[in-house]
């Protein structure tokens, strides 16, 4: 049992300072996955406050977990998308679903030799990750970024396995479209060069 | 090294091993035994190196995502979570104060009573209650135009006067199957447009669309058929699904699971004809109806027969003709006594 799995236990037999413990851990991570939703950082703050408050006080109905991130990180994105909704009164069906943003900013990769190449390669996946659909981006976003596989992702998004993979598989297509393809070409050719 | 039992990487491009498992676990943690895979890789393939590079570049970059961090630091916002807990927990011990005990009791009763009068003498608002006996089938229209069947055995009520400015809502125990009129102008739906329906500590939300609900021995099967439906739980484990036509999803009382099984979501309507496709039921499944809407006991002494799998249509017309077939289809006795029924193996004459 790691450190964290333990202290969901003794949380849940109603000790305050486990809970603190967890929060600590995740109070970064999810102000972090919040921001992606909406740059409005005092309501992410409130929804991160209120789904603790809410767990300290469901403490004796909550279950054991298999893992405590994705059962943190999927109530904090129920709440937090109920509250994005635009208008309150709408229904969360889809299409609401659909309109609220996921934004991803990426990160410089120091390992590239060339920086001008780096550059590129940055550029062309932003205008790529511009051209897919919120929902989408957030699933690049929980694979690459915070490493969940397959079962956490459709746990957390509340999609069916199946719905996961579908959703992947349309961004991993929208990427092919829209990355330019003489990139490469002109890659091989320097190489070519290089060697000989 | 041994190169023959590498995948066949020939033609891969960057985006397919931009999404292959071992590579982004490679990308993201260069490990020494996984640096030597894509070495043995490479030394294969070695037109693959600038798409090779592409991929884990791009799997580094969103991976290195620039971290947004919170305005209030940890230790302020913990405390400002404990202040609320506690302010919380002080909001119920004050109102075990006995004075303010009995105050919220005597208000409550008046206002039931209030509520109960205004509702019944002056409006004629009231809880409706619709209920259907052992073997019988009942039609249920809604002031909305509304329709649902009502399976046997099963209980729904609703609060009389569907306002238009409020979502229509109606409880559910045991089977039914609705056809729901869609009152949402399009692209202008309104919380006041939904309809719910609770059951088994669930709510199932939906605009206009047809779908079947099964609610027996603590497990709730939705099954839906057009349209759209959202399954919300709140409190603690709570989730909120949004369901496709030809879904069907259980929930045990805990959570909610995908049913990937011979059970269509179409299937889920036969009741309605008073038939029963028996496609993945077996005989325990059958013996659960006879229970569940026929009001039997059933006493079973042939229980290895009890997972038997079964194929065909049934007529549900009568139980009578239920036993018909599962004597002929399993070669069993059924020896039938008021509402107690034992099923035995034939014996040998």
């Amino acid at each position: 049992m790691t450190r964290e799995e333990k202290a969901w236990g003794e949380f849940r037999s109603g000790d305050e300072g486990a809970l603190k413990f967890i929060f600590n851990i995740y109070y970064n991570p999810l102000f972090n996955y919040g921001h992606k939703f909406t740059f409005d950082d005092y309501l992410i703050e409130d929804v991160i406050q209120d789904t603790f408050v809410k767990l300290w006080e469901d403490r004796s109905k909550i279950n054991e977990t298999g893992s405590v991130k994705n059962y943190i990180y999927k109530t904090f994105r129920r709440r937090l998308i109920r509250k994005l909704d635009y208008a309150p009164q709408v229904m969360a069906f889809p299409a609401a679903q659909d309109k609220i943003d996921f934004n991803i900013e990426l990160g410089h990769d120091h390992q590239m030799i060339s920086n001008e190449r780096a550059k590129r390669i940055q550029q062309n996946l932003a205008d790529a990750l511009e051209k897919m659909l919120p929902r989408q981006r957030e699933i690049i976003h929980l694979r690459y970024f915070e490493e969940m596989d397959f079962d956490e992702i459709a746990d957390v998004m509340q999609l069916s396995t199946k719905a996961t993979y579908k959703m992947l598989y349309r961004a991993i297509d929208t990427l092919k479209k829209h990355l330019p393809r003489f990139d490469y070409l002109v890659i091989i050719y320097l190489l070519n060069l290089s060697r000989r | 090294m041994n190169n023959l039992n590498l995948p066949d990487y020939s033609r891969f491009e960057a985006i397919d091993f931009f999404n292959d498992e071992i590579f982004i676990k490679y990308a993201l943690h260069v490990e020494a035994d996984q640096q030597a895979y894509w070495h043995q890789v490479l030394g294969k393939y070695p037109e693959k190196e600038s798409a090779l590079m592409e991929a884990e570049t791009w799997v580094r970059i969103l991976n290195a995502q620039k971290i947004h961090k919170p305005i209030t630091n940890s230790e302020d916002a913990w405390i400002s979570i404990t202040s609320r807990i506690a302010e919380n927990d002080l909001s119920r011990t004050n109102s075990n104060s006995q004075f303010k005990r009995i105050a919220i009791w005597l208000s409550g009763i008046a206002a039931l009573f209030f509520i109960y009068f205004v509702a019944v003498e002056f409006l004629e608002l009231g809880r409706k209650t619709f209920q259907s006996r052992y073997g019988e089938l009942r039609r249920l229209s809604f002031p909305d135009e509304s329709i649902a069947i009502l399976n046997a055995n099963s209980k729904v009520h609703y609060f009389r006067g569907w306002s238009s400015d409020k979502p229509r809502e109606l409880w559910l125990e045991g089977e039914a199957s609705f056809k729901v009129k869609h009152v949402a102008i399009k692209n202008r739906f309104q919380e006041a447009d939904s309809f719910k329906v609770h059951v088994n500590g669930i709510r199932l939300t939906v605009l206009g669309t047809q779908f079947n609900v099964k609610d027996r021995r603590g497990e709730t099967l939705i099954s839906l058929i057009e349209g759209s439906l959202r399954v919300d739980k709140e409190e603690a484990g709570g989730f909120s699904r949004i369901m496709k036509p030809g879904e069907v999803f259980r929930y045990d009382g805990k959570e909610l699971h995908e049913m990937v099984s011979e059970k269509t979501a179409k299937a889920s309507q036969d009741w309605t004809h008073r038939e029963l496709e028996l496609d993945g039921y077996t005989l325990q499944d059958i013996i659960h109806v006879l229970e569940d809407n026929y009001g039997y006991h059933v006493q079973m002494n042939a229980s290895e027969l009890a997972n038997k799998k079964l194929s065909g249509t049934i007529p549900l017309s009568s139980d009578a003709d239920i036993l018909f077939v599962m004597r002929k289809v399993f070669d069993i006795n059924i020896i039938k006594n008021k509402n107690q029924l034992t099923i035995n193996h034939k014996t040998k004459k």
